[in-house]
């Protein structure tokens, strides 16, 4: 029980310390609706067909398509930039934490748990954002694909930031997640390109898209997307027993 | 004596600026690398889309062309913010000796320029082994512009938003955004989308490889540039104006 | 003696009020206010820092400015300097000044010469001038084996000796100083002293934040901020301050001055 004592006191300082930062919190719901907004205003009045594992080819408008790929993109580069920082400023303060008494696992699982708030308010909102014009046809799974999103980039960045840096990590969540989600899963694409099977944004998009446009969706990329998670927490964890056992 | 003293003072500057910008090696081997890793990831990714009717080019070049661009924009957009951000306290302390805001801005902005024709250099040589480029003096001035134009709108986030997080959040959901609206993956017909920051820069590029110069986007993206450096200097030297950058 | 007056670019030094100041009074400040407001309203504090501080500083004279950790000390310094605006109350210099902030405020990548070329270019010295300096203080303060190191690969205690000896370099009529010796090895810290009599034979005014107050004679004056404003504690002993041996019973103003205590 004490276990779970502390993770959920570094849980709660964590928040804390992200909760009064008015700029970030006016930044989560502004960046999100003006991405969204841009999408569905300036998007032609077209349709495309896509491909969808539980009801097979369809056509869509293209404004709900992006619209639909769009929300768990955002929750992936807010999760992805949050994971990334997180570390960054929390690194010092959380080897003294493990010197101090805190096994490493609590400090993660604490952190885990602050990523997990990101990706749900950054889904909520991007959501809410979408909902104005188009409402997916499964809501349940179309919010857990997105917030699975946004907690494996969220591990993605946490890696990039211990691994390579601030720097090279800011220029991972430029360009990985989008064209990760956006082109090389594009469910307009009959025939995926081969390493596309291999990227944090496949399992999840799948999902999004499915629940997206179907009422009837396919459960077992959720076990590929939970695999990925997984994979990317074991990445990350050692990374970052790595870099707290230094100094 | 002010003269002279101003001309030293940003020359000394300026230097001092590239000497640290060189001297930080994750920036040094992105400048190397990005343009390769951008222009072939974009135009791989591209090859798995059918050809749709609205495009100029086979899907592969588009996606290399839109590669050369955002490489050239993005690096002096994230290195424009993080010089800033980085340099808030010190550049205060700069100030307090003996520069004025202005003179910062410009050494700040010298500093993003040079790093801009680099990478719009080494841009466009990477992509003119894969395509042939007809119109190279005005491609490179296209690559060029896009990357002082987000080396400005880094410049203004980091000076609007001293940290981070929040400047690094602000940027990547500008770049995205324009990133795919410009990519010609989708047939955009709002006049709205002409407000981002490559769409001209983006046609003018996209006909100077094709040979030709589309003037009316050269004239919108110079226009551009002007404003953009505008705002940039504006907010930059009264946003820092004695509010308190060194109180933590 | 030769005294060049560089920064020309700081005839704005001269802040409101300003024109020369009387007799020797180098600087300055009445009533100085400042508050720290929390962002969003009602919720958070509102800190009053300062409230009413005034100080008159001479040439030649070295002030001590204790207090307790929170008081305000760096705040004041950073108005003094132009830094941060204060909420209400002037300041006047007349002169220029030096300023070493508590934080080694410099350019991590730059090696130690290029720290004094730009921070030089920036008072307006010439290279000769600037070469000048740097050696002198080199020699003075004990870094002439660290020219060529970059700022980030020295100790935290080199560090702050080129912190130091930036805000030095173009000999100023003020000099404000935060905790100028923290991590300085004693023979520095002698050095330190003996630099500060010869500046202020020279008529430079010298004001320093300090918690090593023990050393009490090596100040002219010293200043305590509490409650937002500054008294002149130069008289009074620390021991009865502390509330030992027969003690001044009105002295109720004073917190726990602890001043030779440290931290």
């Amino acid at each position: 029980m004490r276990s779970l004592d502390r993770i959920g006191r570094a849980f709660e300082m964590g928040l804390y310390e992200y909760a009064r930062t008015p700029v970030l919190l006016g930044l989560l719901l502004f960046l999100p609706a003006y991405f969204i907004g841009m999408f569905a205003y300036v998007l032609p009045a077209s349709e495309m067909p896509i491909t969808v594992p539980g009801d097979g080819r369809q056509l869509v408008a293209t404004a709900d398509l992006y619209g639909v790929l769009l929300v768990p993109l955002l929750a992936g580069l807010i999760g992805g930039i949050a994971g990334l920082f997180l570390m960054q400023t929390a690194r010092e303060a959380d080897a003294r934490l493990v010197r101090a008494g805190y096994r490493p696992s609590q400090v993660i699982a604490a952190r885990f748990a602050l990523l997990v708030v990101a990706s749900v308010v950054a889904t909520a909102v991007a959501l809410a954002v979408l909902s104005v014009t188009f409402v997916p046809e499964s809501p349940a799974a179309f919010v857990a694909a997105s917030v699975l999103a946004g907690l494996i980039y969220g591990l993605v960045g946490v890696l990039a930031g211990l691994v390579a840096g601030r720097l090279a990590g800011v220029y991972t969540m430029l360009f990985v997640p989008m064209l990760d989600v956006f082109f090389l899963q594009n469910p307009t694409v009959e025939n995926r390109l081969w390493i596309a099977p291999y990227l944090p944004g496949h399992a999840v998009t799948e999902l999004a898209a499915d629940a997206g446009f179907s009422t009837d969706v396919a459960l077992a990329p959720f076990a590929e997307g939970l695999g990925m998670l997984f994979v990317a927490a074991v990445l990350a964890t050692a990374a970052f027993y790595r870099t707290a056992r230094v100094r | 004596m002010t003269d002279v003293g101003r001309v030293d003072r940003i020359l000394v500057g300026v230097g001092s600026a590239l000497r640290i910008f060189l001297r930080e090696p994750a920036q040094l081997a992105v400048l190397l690398a990005l343009p390769v890793i951008v222009i072939e990831g974009y135009g791989y990714a591209m090859t798995a889309f059918p050809e749709f009717p609205f495009m100029r080019m086979n899907v592969e070049t588009i996606g290399r062309l839109s590669g050369a661009i955002y490489a050239s924009a993005f690096l002096p957009g994230v290195m424009g913010l993080f010089q800033v951000i980085s340099a808030v306290q010190a550049d205060e302390r700069l100030r307090l000796c003996g520069y004025d805001r202005f003179e910062l801005f410009l050494v700040r902005l010298a500093t993003v320029a040079a790093v801009s024709l680099a990478v719009a250099a080494v841009s466009l040589a990477v992509l003119a082994r894969t395509v042939t480029v007809e119109a190279p003096a005005i491609a490179f001035g296209a690559l060029a512009a896009a990357a002082l134009a987000y080396g400005l709108i880094g410049m203004l986030v980091g000076a609007a938003l001293p940290r981070a997080l929040e400047g690094s959040l602000v940027l990547v959901f500008l770049v995205d955004a324009d990133d795919f609206l410009s990519s010609g993956m989708v047939e955009i017909d709002s006049r709205l989308v002409e407000l981002f920051p490559l769409y001209h820069p983006h046609e003018l590029f996209q006909s100077a490889v094709e040979g030709t110069f589309a003037d009316g986007a050269a004239l919108a993206t110079g226009a551009y540039l002007l404003v953009l450096l505008s705002i940039a200097a504006l907010v930059y030297v009264r946003l820092t104006d004695s509010r308190g950058v060194l109180h933590a | 003696m030769q005294n060049i007056r560089y920064m020309p670019n700081k005839k704005n030094v001269r802040r409101v009020g300003d024109a020369d100041l009387d007799g020797d009074v180098v600087l300055r400040a009445d009533g100085i206010g400042k508050t720290y407001d929390s962002v969003v309203p009602f919720v958070g504090r509102t800190v009053e820092v300062l409230d009413g501080a005034s100080v008159a500083i001479e040439a030649g004279e070295i002030v001590g400015i204790v207090g307790e950790n929170g008081a305000g000390k760096s705040t004041l310094m950073q108005i003094l300097v132009g830094a941060l605006g204060a909420d209400s109350g002037e300041v006047a210099v007349d002169g220029t000044i030096g300023w070493c902030p508590q934080d080694p405020l410099l350019y991590d990548r730059l090696t130690v010469t290029e720290t004094f070329r730009l921070f030089g270019t920036a008072y307006g010295m010439d290279e000769e001038a600037v070469t000048a300096a740097r050696d002198r203080y080199a020699e003075l303060l004990g870094f002439e084996e660290f020219l060529d190191y970059r700022i980030d690969r020295l100790s935290g205690g080199n560090r702050q000796k080129i912190n130091l000896a930036v805000g030095l370099m173009h000999d100023p009529d003020l000099l404000l100083l935060d905790e100028p010796y923290t991590g300085f090895d004693w023979e520095t810290y002698l050095s330190f002293w003996g630099l500060t009599e010869q500046l202020t034979e020279q008529g430079t005014a010298i004001a320093i934040i300090s918690h090593f107050v023990s050393e009490r004679d090596r100040f002219d004056r010293i200043l305590e901020l509490t409650d937002g404003t500054l008294t002149d504690v130069t008289d009074r002993d620390p021991d009865a301050a502390a509330g030992r041996g027969s003690g001044n019973a009105g002295d109720a103003t004073t917190a726990s001055t602890e001043v030779g205590a440290g931290d």
